[in-house]
């Protein structure tokens, strides 16, 4: 979703007020409110007010008066607790110690949903308000924030206060390269600094002698002016300019030709002759061309730099977040060891709430397995004696101890990392265009310098250096160089804004020509949540009766199913046993509310017995049919022993989903499903949306086959999905996209990651992608146009040095120019 | 004219000093984040005069 502006109010019926948090309109009657600086404020939902109480709280009121944008409108799911599976190993993995010893380390959080500078400061103090955190900052440019906290403090706490606020949040870790860029960046910014204001001196001093060349000057004063501009055009050279020949002498050193090297050679011709005319106070001096040179240069590269700067993030990698200690159970005692000392055969003890370290055998216990990392699948997987288990996932429920079967390096985690770093190098690498043409048109720029110089050598020795200074100049191809990086940075920003970061190099260009589209279903088109579709039921009470008991025990569950039973339609119960039930429910107190079981919610209110849950859970309540098989996962509810209905449930089709998909069909594009599912519940799902193709019961490895096949034929495809075993496919497609929530795995090798919770991102970038290719082709144009037309003047002693530098400069601004006008593109 | 030898060592000494000043910025990363930045000096004002009601 994309913020509104506070000016707009982005409802056309002036009769109603938007909600003062999020701006959406208010539907039918006021049901929530705020108290914000004194004035009752309209509120649209339960989250838009949990947010804004939470705000006024802890006394930021001014979020509101400062704020440019609403805020988004928070989805419910996230207030409820998503971020304790954190606590244990991600956030070791995220926490960076500088060293062993020191008292605090720096985190960095990936945070979505912030529309405006003053959502970067609401965070901060919000971070800061919290015990532990020493240090907060925002930056708006990566959407991340970095926290400096002192040891021991629950990062779960932090992450789970944002998450509150309405954002968004996943960890990420800095990574070496990061850091070298940042670095990179600040010598850039200084080498720009000293050669734009180097630039503005040396101009000033050249206005004079242009001046004075038209007007007359004494010689004097011609004199003064060149040996003042002289010692700064040097320092700009050797402070700026100094990658240029370094970089152009490494080349060459190899016997490669770069860009450098005619830049490299304009830049000493120039300036050599500058200081030779000064010093013998006779011919031209070009120092402000060469400044001037220098800057523009810088420019361009600085633009490239922040392209791939913005694309530098590194996620987190989920190998980083298993164990490094296990509970070994040895000889009927318990002793903590770490992994590398675990052999196969070794039995271990894995906690609720703890993740296994390695791959498994169960051999005593029940419990539920988290496997949402590897599958997307958001229902956990209910483990009991001889099932296999993997590193990686999350023990639940109860204790249970686990035979290894697998050393740390054959994990299948391990496995399926292996097979995406293969997939890497699987990659189609499409070119860019600049670097294609790059070679042949530095060796062109060479010949046609040396040739121009030669004829003017024999026609007029007096004018010939100058005019094959200018060829140099003239065809320095600044303007080509930019075209992309320049097109390419703003679109990476102008997508930041609307929801997703770009991470992949070029991944925008290549976005443009995707001809194929795969998705992935559990996790990707479904988001987690569930709903009711079928209800049967075997006694005499109704369904609706039925339906709102379920509704008022799972108000007291946090399992991922609850999602499904929400009362819409306001009804109320008939039968007076489910009204006393819901009434006893709805004012519980601690004693009496619903107990969580691994396979359902178990609640006794006086002498009744209610259960709600999964076949085992209603094992020994009156059954006369037999548990319905096939598409949907169903739960039933028995009350005193009986089962009075089941639910059928089935996964929820995010609502934007359609839309994209149809989307993705109007433009052209095959749109193919790929799921690991194999029920008839998915073949259904898959019938009902507009899908070219759809593959069902597919492996990691099926996928990957399948794609392989298709870029075999020549497709572009891309990839959208979430989880770990969708990560190969997701590295090895031309482009591969992480919705939200998708693994870490899954981000570290998405090209584009992203940060909202719908799926509207992705059709903005494609969108995005196809302007941008529009603007790419449109500077590459513009940029060989004015080479090929500027380079027979300059050879034909047409354009001066300082005319070509100065067209050299216009034509890079124009480039950047027509480059920015990717951020007004209007999408929908 | 002659004042010229006296008025660009002047104008040179003081884009030594800019420049130093940019450098110095620049180091200590006020240039890393162009688009939170810019909104800073408001935050510093709105907090003040927050406090300034508090009292």
């Amino acid at each position: 979703m994309v913020a509104t502006e506070l000016s707009s109010t982005g409802n056309t019926n002036q009769n109603l007020t938007p909600c003062y948090h999020c701006g959406e309109p208010l539907n039918g009657s006021l049901t929530f409110t705020s108290i914000i600086q004194g004035k009752s404020r309209p509120m649209c939902c339960a989250g838009c007010k949990a947010v804004a109480d939470l705000i006024i709280d802890s006394g930021m009121a001014s979020f509101y008066t400062q704020r440019t944008h609403y805020a988004e409108t928070p989805p419910e799911s996230v207030l409820r607790d998503d971020y304790p599976s954190y606590d244990f190993g991600a956030i070791e993995a995220a926490i960076e110690p500088h060293n062993e010893t020191s008292e605090s380390a720096t985190i960095q959080l990936l945070i979505g949903g912030m529309t405006c500078a003053a959502c970067s400061w609401l965070i901060e103090r919000q971070a800061l308000n919290l015990p532990g955190v020493t240090e907060a900052r925002v930056s708006l440019t990566e959407s991340t924030l970095s926290a400096k906290v002192t040891k021991n403090t629950t990062v779960a706490t932090l992450m789970q206060r944002i998450a509150e606020l309405g954002y968004r949040v996943q960890p990420v870790k800095t990574s070496e390269r990061t850091k070298l860029l940042a670095l990179e960046n600040m010598l850039m910014l200084k080498r720009l600094a000293v050669a734009g204001l180097g630039m503005m001196q040396v101009g000033m001093f050249a206005i004079a002698l242009h001046a004075g060349a038209i007007q007359g000057i004494e010689l004097e004063y011609q004199q003064l002016m060149r040996w003042v501009s002289l010692p700064i055009a040097l320092f700009v050279v050797i402070y700026s300019g100094t990658d240029f020949f370094r970089s152009a002498w490494l080349h060459l050193k190899h016997g490669a030709v770069v860009m450098d090297l005619p830049i490299s050679i304009a830049l000493s011709l120039a300036l050599g002759a500058s200081i030779y005319a000064t010093v013998s106070a006779e011919g031209e001096v070009y120092f402000d061309s060469v400044v001037m040179f220098v800057f523009f240069l810088l420019v361009a590269r600085y633009f490239e730099h922040r392209s791939r700067f913005s694309s530098s993030l590194t996620l987190q990698k989920i190998q980083d977040a298993l164990p490094k200690l296990a509970n070994r159970v040895a000889d009927k005692v318990l002793e903590r060891c770490s992994v590398g000392q675990l052999n196969r055969g070794d039995r271990i003890r894995v906690f609720s709430g703890d993740t296994l370290p390695l791959d498994g055998m169960v051999l005593r216990g029940h419990s539920e397995i988290d496997e949402s990392t590897f599958t997307g699948e958001s229902i956990p997987r209910a483990v009991s004696m001889g099932d296999t288990v993997f590193a990686g996932t999350i023990n639940l429920k109860q204790a249970i101890d686990v035979e290894v079967t697998s050393d740390p390096d054959s994990t299948k985690l391990k496995a399926l990392e292996d097979a995406v770093s293969f997939a890497e190098t699987q990659k189609p690498r499409i070119a860019q265009i600049a670097d294609r043409i790059a070679g042949v048109f530095i060796l062109a720029v060479l010949s046609i310098a040396s040739l121009t110089a030669y004829y003017w050598w024999q026609h007029d020795p007096e004018n010939a250096f100058w005019i094959a200074l200018s060829v140099l100049v003239v065809s320095c191809p600044c303007a080509l160089g930019l075209a992309t990086p320049a097109a390419l940075t703003t679109a990476a920003q102008r997508l930041r804004q609307l929801g997703a970061i770009i991470r992949g190099d070029n991944a925008a260009e290549q976005l443009s020509r995707i001809d194929t589209v795969i998705f992935d279903k559990t996790g990707t088109l479904t988001d987690g949540e569930f709903e009711c579709v079928e209800i049967l039921t075997l006694k005499e009470l109704s369904e609706s009766d039925c339906f709102l008991l379920a509704v008022s025990l799972q108000a007291h569950s946090s399992h991922p199913i609850a999602s499904a039973f929400t009362n819409t339609h306001a009804s109320v119960p008939q039968a007076t046993l489910i009204t006393t039930l819901i009434q006893a429910l709805s004012d519980a107190s601690e004693a009496q509310t619903p107990r969580t079981t691994a396979q359902g919610l178990v609640f006794d209110y006086q002498s009744h017995a209610i259960r709600l849950g999964n076949e085992s859970l209603l094992k020994d309540c009156d059954f006369s049919l037999t548990w319905p098989k096939g598409n949907l996962h169903w739960i039933g509810l028995s009350i005193d022993g009986f089962v009075v209905a089941l639910f059928g449930l089935k996964d929820k089709l995010r609502p934007d989903a359609l839309d994209l998909l149809q989307y993705f069909k109007d433009a052209g594009i095959q749109t193919v499903l790929l799921t690991g599912d194999a029920s008839a519940h998915a073949r259904h799902f898959a019938s009902d949306l507009p899908f070219d193709d759809s593959r069902f019961g597919l492996s990691a490895h099926d996928k990957l086959e399948y794609l392989s096949e298709c870029q075999q034929q020549g497709a572009c495809v891309l990839m959208v999905g979430d989880g770990v075993n969708d990560a190969a496919v997701l590295a090895q497609a031309t482009v591969g996209i992480a919705v939200s929530r998708a693994s870490d795995l899954a981000r570290a090798k998405a090209d584009i990651v992203v940060t909202e919770l719908d799926l509207n991102p992705i059709k903005f970038a494609h969108q995005l992608a196809l302007k941008t290719r529009k603007i790419i082709k449109q500077n590459l144009l513009w940029a060989l146009g004015y080479n090929t037309v500027a380079i027979p003047l300059a050879c034909l002693g047409y354009i001066p040095p300082w005319l070509a530098a100065i067209g050299m400069s216009l034509s890079s601004v124009i480039v950047v120019l027509n480059s920015l006008r990717i951020k007004s593109q209007s999408l929908g | 004219m002659s004042t010229l030898y006296f008025l660009i060592p002047i104008a040179l000494v003081f884009c030594v000093i800019t420049l130093k000043l940019v450098l110095w910025a620049i180091q200590s990363g006020q240039y890393s984040d162009l688009d939170r930045d810019a909104h800073v000096i408001f935050e510093d004002v709105e907090l003040n005069s927050e406090d300034a009601k508090d009292d």
